[in-house]
């Protein structure tokens, strides 16, 4: 009896439904027809990724690079998109896998600093810096130089900090960066399929994609 | 009194059949059509039951209830569902839809069977109950707001028995057919864009293991046994994953010399910039974009989306460098100059 109903139910829902699925069915079709184009497909991702939606992002870029394997930027953006989801792994096996003279090691380099530090949300344009009165002569404390603004010190003087990421490393270097703090990253590691990638013949285009 | 609403109840149950068996040849022909292909590359066959005759599948085509998807090797799919989840069909993958319920308001949920080969769960809305479960050869994965590898059969077994945490174990007996690998890929509880955090139940023999944070895997060696894990996959295993999903993305090259991309050296270096490929959703406020295009700005500058070279905010605080990996430049006389770093 109950499966009759779930049966009956699930039959009405997909009537029902039809028109607003043709509906939808045609924006997915507009949607894989972005992907067709390298570029329509890249802006498609950005986006995506500029409202938040990372996984509709990340396989927006995956049908891109499907039909475009060699796309510098869908498989940068795609590594940077790993990392935004918090799949750090992920993002910076997929950088390892990038050769320097394709994308350019300052990219790489880039990508790879993106990945090792916490994402923070962008935010409205701050406000043009306003200068601070002077403070009154009374309240200037001659401090250390050592404990002023943080504790920084570096030869020239700081910003007041702003809001840092609550848990913002205090450095991020390559290949030190761990994941949920058992597993640190190996950027240096051989992947596996490096030599069979290496290996392989120069792809024969000319057959077998379908769009 | 209760008889009654028995028969009330009989006969609403009767109506309901009939209607139902009425409306199945219709519906069969109709076909409940929950999305679409949305890119297919190389040889993927696609049959609306196992069964039926297979063709191939074509970009656009729909994707309904029952349909069946087979990938050859060097080829795969992508499929686009009504909200907007996917699934990226390896090569050398079989699987089924087998039930997909979508309500803007209520949620979705989705039952597919993955026969063999390596699949990618991508979860589209994020309003609502959403819910998915994958059953797999050995086991069933129940999957919650995720993005998720799962691979089955020889490739799981491969890639599996490599992964050192079950090597370690050494009398792991995996069946070539059966075996299955799961991969949670994200989303983080670090994640960007307030996505739902990501979970994985892997259930076999009646134990669940569950996967909470990207990167944790379970691997099922054969029917019957409990799943092994959690454990955390290897570099070397994601690669492996990667290759499977996007073989052409592999054979393209990009880790070590060789394939199409050697001839688009000198293109690719100079078309891309990352910090604009990310100026949408940027974070930027914690960094500077950094710009490979062949002509650095200098440092204490970087390159605006038009192309010039804007000064960075002299109140931006130094952030880390990484060093350039490219072998440096023979030393000159000007060497005690020190390196200039790759982050403008």
């Amino acid at each position: 009896m109950r499966n009759i109903h779930i049966a009956a139910c699930l039959s009405v829902i997909a009537m029902l439904s039809a028109p607003a699925s043709a509906q939808s069915l045609a924006e997915l079709d507009r949607l894989s027809d972005l992907t067709a184009n390298e570029e329509t497909g890249v802006a498609a991702a950005q986006e995506q990724a500029g409202r938040g939606a990372y996984l509709e992002a990340l396989s927006t870029l995956e049908r891109v690079m499907a039909a475009f394997p060699e796309s510098v930027s869908a498989r940068l953006l795609h590594a940077v998109y790993l990392c935004r989801i918090d799949d750090r792994q992920g993002g910076l096996v997929e950088i390892s896998q990038m050769d320097e003279d394709l994308f350019g090691a300052a990219n790489i380099a880039d990508a790879r600093d993106r990945c090792s530090r916490p994402y923070v949300e962008p935010q409205a344009p701050a406000p043009a810096p306003v200068a601070r009165p002077d403070p009154e002569p009374i309240e200037t404390v001659a401090l250390p130089p050592s404990t002023a603004a943080g504790g920084t010190v570096s030869g020239k003087e700081q910003p007041a900090p702003v809001a840092p990421p609550p848990d913002a490393p205090a450095a991020t270097t390559a290949g030190t960066n761990s994941i949920s703090g058992s597993n640190a990253i190996s950027d240096t590691a051989p992947p596996r399929s490096s030599s069979s990638s290496s290996s392989q013949q120069p792809e024969d285009t000319s057959g077998g994609e379908k769009d | 009194m209760r008889t009654p609403n028995r028969l009330v109840a009989a006969l609403t149950a009767t109506t309901m059949l009939a209607s139902n068996l009425a409306a199945a040849p219709a519906l069969a022909q109709q076909r409940t059509e929950v999305g679409a292909a949305s890119v297919v590359i190389g040889d993927v066959e696609f049959r609306e039951q196992q069964d039926a005759r297979a063709r191939q599948l074509e970009r656009r085509d729909r994707i309904a209830w029952g349909n069946y998807i087979a990938s050859a090797s060097n080829s795969q799919a992508q499929l686009l569902l009504l909200d907007r989840s996917t699934f990226s069909i390896g090569e050398r993958t079989r699987l089924r839809i087998d039930e997909y319920v979508y309500d803007p308001a209520e949620g979705r949920s989705a039952v597919v069977t993955v026969l063999r080969g390596a699949l990618r769960f991508f979860s589209g809305s994020n309003e609502g109950n959403n819910t998915a479960d994958v059953n797999a050869p050995a086991g069933r994965i129940g999957i919650r707001g995720t993005a998720i590898d799962i691979l089955a059969g020889e490739v799981a077994e491969e890639v599996g028995e490599d992964e050192p945490f079950i090597d370690n174990m050494r009398n792991v007996d995996s069946d070539e057919d059966e075996a299955t690998l799961v991969v949670l890929r994200g989303p983080g509880a670090q994640t960007a864009g307030g996505l739902t955090v990501g979970l994985a139940e892997v259930t076999s023999a009646g134990v669940t293991v569950v996967l909470d944070e990207p990167g944790l895997a379970a691997y099922i060696p054969r029917a019957g046994v409990p799943p092994i894990g959690p454990f955390r996959i290897s570099d070397a295993g994601l690669v492996e994953i990667q290759n499977e999903i996007q073989p052409r993305v592999a054979r393209a090259g990009g880790g070590g010399g060789g394939g199409i991309l050697g001839a688009l050296i000198p293109i690719a270096v100079g078309a891309v910039a990352l910090g604009v490929l990310l100026s949408n959703d940027d974070d930027d406020n914690v960094a500077p974009p950094n710009i490979d295009t062949g002509n650095n700005c200098d440092r204490g500058y970087y390159r605006g989306d038009n192309g010039q070279c804007i000064a960075e905010n002299p109140n931006q605080p130094p952030t880390a460098s990484v060093p350039d990996p490219r072998p440096t430049a023979p030393p000159t006389e000007d060497a005690e100059t020190p390196p200039r770093s790759p982050i403008g």
